[in-house]
């Protein structure tokens, strides 16, 4: 299954940058929650907002 | 002569609880619904209420409730549907053409239709959030000025549209791929012999044949969104700042299955509240005869 031309060959690598981004922007918002779980809740409303719990907490 | 009567009543006997529960929660509660439209319908006593014909219809039409609640409807139905289907194909099509890591895309862009609407609503609540939510910060930082988002009464619909879009695309695309699946090899592989670009064969091969894919998603999405209650319930209610009732900032965001709910549970206007859910009703089976006439499958493979 390795790709065999050059065309083949770039049609992946963009299928898999699209995929890619998608993906990502449909996962962000999941992951956020995931990690918000885990926050204080003080921690949830700071500005700027911390993406990995800097007090992890199971408390909440 | 008696086992006459037995072949000709056995199917009654068989059909009977199925009969039961349809007449029961939805013969009765359709026709329910249908005579209180024309009602001036008391609560309290429902004997008491006074025939009133097709005012309950009439003044529906001169409500600017009603009239916002149509076009938001219309808004959310057009743009969700569209755009599922879309994006859903596109991805889908992406998603198939590659050789490795499919399943991991997968799995990524069909993680959001897992949770519920009561707790998508909620979060994606939390990130619009005007001060602290996570969207207005990212704008910010690029440079953009602070939006409103669900505290704004222009944007309130389409915040709800887009989170909807995010939680059911997942969904269209996993259809889709099965569709794509479904097609036999051999008719991509002619159109690459002949040479025919990506888009011809999009809308050549994979179109006329995934024709029942694309009217699956498309009815049943459409269907379910004229029917949008608990995203635009959950989100403008918290996050629209008019103190608990939903509807977005005054009515900005009001939806038909919405204003069915606050008219009738909540002001308990019962014969107001069975108008707008016919009208809804019928809105919906015009659309869906229509989807089935537009989209029928012409032929077989």
């Amino acid at each position: 299954m390795v790709p065999k031309s050059r065309a083949e060959r770039n049609t992946q690598v963009r299928s898999h940058i699209v995929c890619g981004i998608i993906a990502f922007i449909m996962a962000v918002p999941f992951v956020w929650m995931i990690l918000s779980s885990f926050k204080p809740s003080a921690e949830v409303v700071r500005m700027p907002p911390t993406f990995f719990p800097e007090n992890f907490t199971t408390k909440t | 002569m008696k086992r006459e009567l037995a072949h000709r009543y056995f199917p009654w006997l068989v059909l009977l609880p199925a009969l039961c529960w349809f007449v029961l929660f939805v013969a009765y509660p359709s026709f329910y619904s249908l005579t209180s439209s024309f009602f001036l319908w008391f609560v309290q006593n429902p004997f008491a209420s006074k025939f009133v014909g097709f005012k309950n219809y009439v003044e529906l039409f001169r409500d600017p409730r009603f009239i916002t609640a149509v076009r938001n409807t219309f808004v959310y139905a057009v743009l969700k549907t569209g755009l599922v289907a879309l994006l859903g194909v596109i991805l889908a099509k992406t998603v198939f053409a590659l050789k490795h890591g499919s399943r991991f895309y997968m799995f990524s862009i069909f993680l959001p239709s897992l949770c519920s609407a009561t707790a998508v609503g909620l979060f994606f609540t939390y990130l619009y959030q005007p001060q602290f939510g996570l969207f207005n910060f990212l704008l910010t930082r690029l440079g953009f000025p602070r939006q409103g988002f669900l505290n704004n009464p222009q944007q309130a619909i389409y915040c709800v549209i887009f989170t909807d879009i995010w939680q059911s695309l997942g969904f269209a695309t996993l259809v889709f791929l099965a569709g794509l699946h479904n097609i036999p090899d051999v008719f991509y592989e002619a159109a690459q012999i002949d040479g025919a670009p990506d888009f011809v064969i999009f809308w050549k091969v994979i179109f006329p044949l995934a024709r029942r894919v694309f009217l699956f998603i498309t009815v049943v999405t459409a269907v379910t969104t004229f029917q949008a209650f608990d995203l635009v319930f959950v989100m403008t209610s918290s996050g629209g700042g008019t103190g608990g009732a939903s509807g977005g900032p005054g009515y900005s965001s009001y939806t038909l299955a919405l204003q069915v709910y606050n008219d009738g549970m909540m002001r308990s206007q019962i014969g107001t509240a069975s108008a707008v859910a016919l009208v809804l009703f019928l809105i919906v089976g015009f659309l869906t005869v229509l989807q089935f006439k537009i989209l029928k499958p012409e032929w077989e493979y």
